[in-house]
């Protein structure tokens, strides 16, 4: 891994990410199949495989804990029988990574994250003549949003719908969406999540038929 | 990345899938391990 100019030692980015991603989660909380608790652990469970099925916060006691799993399993189980579980540095007791592993649970890395540092960014990359990116402004667009969102990733996405038309586009809106278009067809999708202290992309899709031209663009391929 | 950076912020994440990994890092992103670890329940 390359030497970063970043200091991953406190414990303030990772408490940015885990707030992002439970901010994105909440997005789809109430939505017809979408099941939530959110208090001293945060979990979301829906019949979908996407937004998924994650736990993403536990603060419990040392001396409660294992009680505690029993009862969040207990209780996702009523919805579903399987669940990743997103153990972060500042997630309480501090253990706990290693007392899922201790119950059969093998933790590997929580995905690719990856970094940039804006203050150095250069002129950006080259683009297909045409391409141009747009912010989402109304229900039509993040209708069609979901479309090429739909084609890039390959699943039916009508709960993203639902949720980021209920979320709003105004100056208050913290869930940010865009198409890239060629000329006036839509190509590319993204969203820019600005919740919990950082902003966070998500989301990104190309529908195959348009990769090979706008894997250059700014808004790659998933 | 220009929108965000317009937002006030010095830098951005992006959780990235394997396939798209490599287009990411052309436009300067690069691996940051901050602790993160999923494990996985079945019933």
């Amino acid at each position: 891994m390359p030497e970063l100019p970043l200091d991953l030692s406190d414990r303030d980015t990772p408490r940015h990410i885990q707030e992002n991603m439970i901010a994105y989660m909440r997005l789809f909380a109430g939505l017809p199949g979408m099941i939530s608790y959110d208090a001293e652990t945060y979990w979301f469970v829906c019949g979908k495989p996407a937004p998924g099925n994650i736990i993403l916060r536990a603060n419990w006691p040392d001396g409660s804990a294992e009680a505690r799993i029993d009862a969040l399993f207990a209780q996702v189980g009523q919805h579903s029988d399987e669940i990743g579980w997103m153990v972060f540095p500042g997630d309480q007791p501090a253990d706990l990574g290693r007392r899922l592993e201790a119950r059969g649970m093998p933790g590997g890395p929580g995905g690719n994250w990856l970094w940039a540092d804006l203050t150095t960014l250069g002129a950006g990359p080259t683009v297909p003549s045409g391409f141009h990116i747009e912010p989402v402004r109304d229900d039509h667009m993040m209708a069609e949003w979901v479309r090429v969102s739909e084609a890039g990733f390959g699943s039916e996405l009508s709960s993203f719908y639902e949720a980021y038309a209920r979320h709003g586009y105004g100056p208050d809106a913290f869930s940010l969406h865009y198409i890239g278009y060629l000329g006036d067809i839509p190509v590319t999708s993204g969203t820019l999540l600005d919740a919990g202290g950082c902003a966070t992309i998500y989301d990104i899709s190309t529908p195959p038929n348009f990769r090979a031209r706008v894997l250059a663009a700014p808004l790659p391929t998933p | 990345m220009r929108e965000i950076r317009n937002r006030g912020y010095a830098d951005t994440w992006i959780w990235s899938s394997d396939m798209a990994k490599r287009a990411y890092q052309k436009l300067g992103y690069v691996d940051a391990d901050f602790g993160l670890r999923e494990h996985k329940w079945h019933r």
